[in-house]
């Protein structure tokens, strides 16, 4: 399939659709964005797996059939912001803080919840939207 | 995913490129399990090239690890970059991979084992 992009500048905050159903195409504009901004390669980093990760999540556990994920990136001198959001079921995160060390599912959500500052769930009007936000000092 | 196989006596490294993420897991899983059903025990998975790494590819890693160690086997990770490592060891996997910085090292110590 070949993936399908919108990329526009509007109050400070660039958006993006995915619809190619992977994390890659996000990840790829989120560390576009992070160059730009020249924040720090280790924020960069961080926040970009947070992003794939909430991405993953969405794949894997809400059927998002063929809508498109929509992403907001905004970034200031002193944090970056990540809104997520999209149309496809709700679906409840792992909150364990500790797991085996050998199960091979269940890390994306500590990833997360250890690489930002604030992570906060929204449902509105059949949207669910999810902000992931990263203080950072230049 | 393109893989970089080199082989010293029992020992084989692998050498991962670029990405390891949920999107080429499926398969760089499958190339590792092929390696591993062929009688490769002692492996060293190279990360040197490997720029960015998810909770997906973390997976392919202890997926290995649990393969090998079945067959009284052994599995190193050698040059992590930093993040990645930071990775790793954000999620506690260096509790259970041994990491080294020196191929030669990385060699001597599975044929130790």
């Amino acid at each position: 399939m070949s993936p399908r992009a919108k990329d526009t500048v509007a109050n400070n905050a660039t958006t993006f659709d995915i619809s190619d159903h992977t994390a890659d195409m996000a990840c790829r504009w989120l560390t576009a964005q992070c160059d730009d901004h020249a924040i720090d390669n280790q924020v960069a980093f961080q926040i970009t797996v947070c992003l794939a990760e909430a991405i993953n999540n969405i794949l894997q556990h809400s059927g998002l059939d063929n809508n498109p994920i929509h992403l907001q990136c905004s970034l200031d001198s002193q944090q970056i912001i990540i809104d997520i959001s999209h149309t496809a079921a709700r679906y409840q995160t792992s909150s364990h803080t500790s797991i085996d060390l050998l199960k091979e599912s269940g890390r994306g959500s500590e990833i997360m919840r250890l690489w930002t500052d604030q992570i906060h769930y929204r449902h509105l009007d059949g949207v669910n939207h999810l902000r992931l936000l990263r203080h950072y000092k230049r | 995913m393109k893989l970089n196989i080199s082989r010293h006596q029992q020992v084989v490294t692998v050498q991962l490129t670029e990405t390891l993420v949920m999107s080429n897991a499926d398969t760089t899983r499958l190339a590792l399990t092929e390696l591993t059903d062929q009688g490769n025990h002692f492996l060293i998975i190279d990360l040197s090239l490997v720029n960015f790494l998810d909770s997906s590819g973390l997976a392919v890693l202890i997926a290995i690890y649990k393969q090998v160690n079945r067959q009284q086997g052994q599995v190193v990770l050698l040059q992590p970059q930093n993040n990645v490592r930071a990775l790793i060891e954000l999620t506690r996997l260096h509790q259970i991979f041994d990491i080294y910085e020196d191929p030669q090292s990385a060699i001597h110590s599975l044929q130790a084992a």
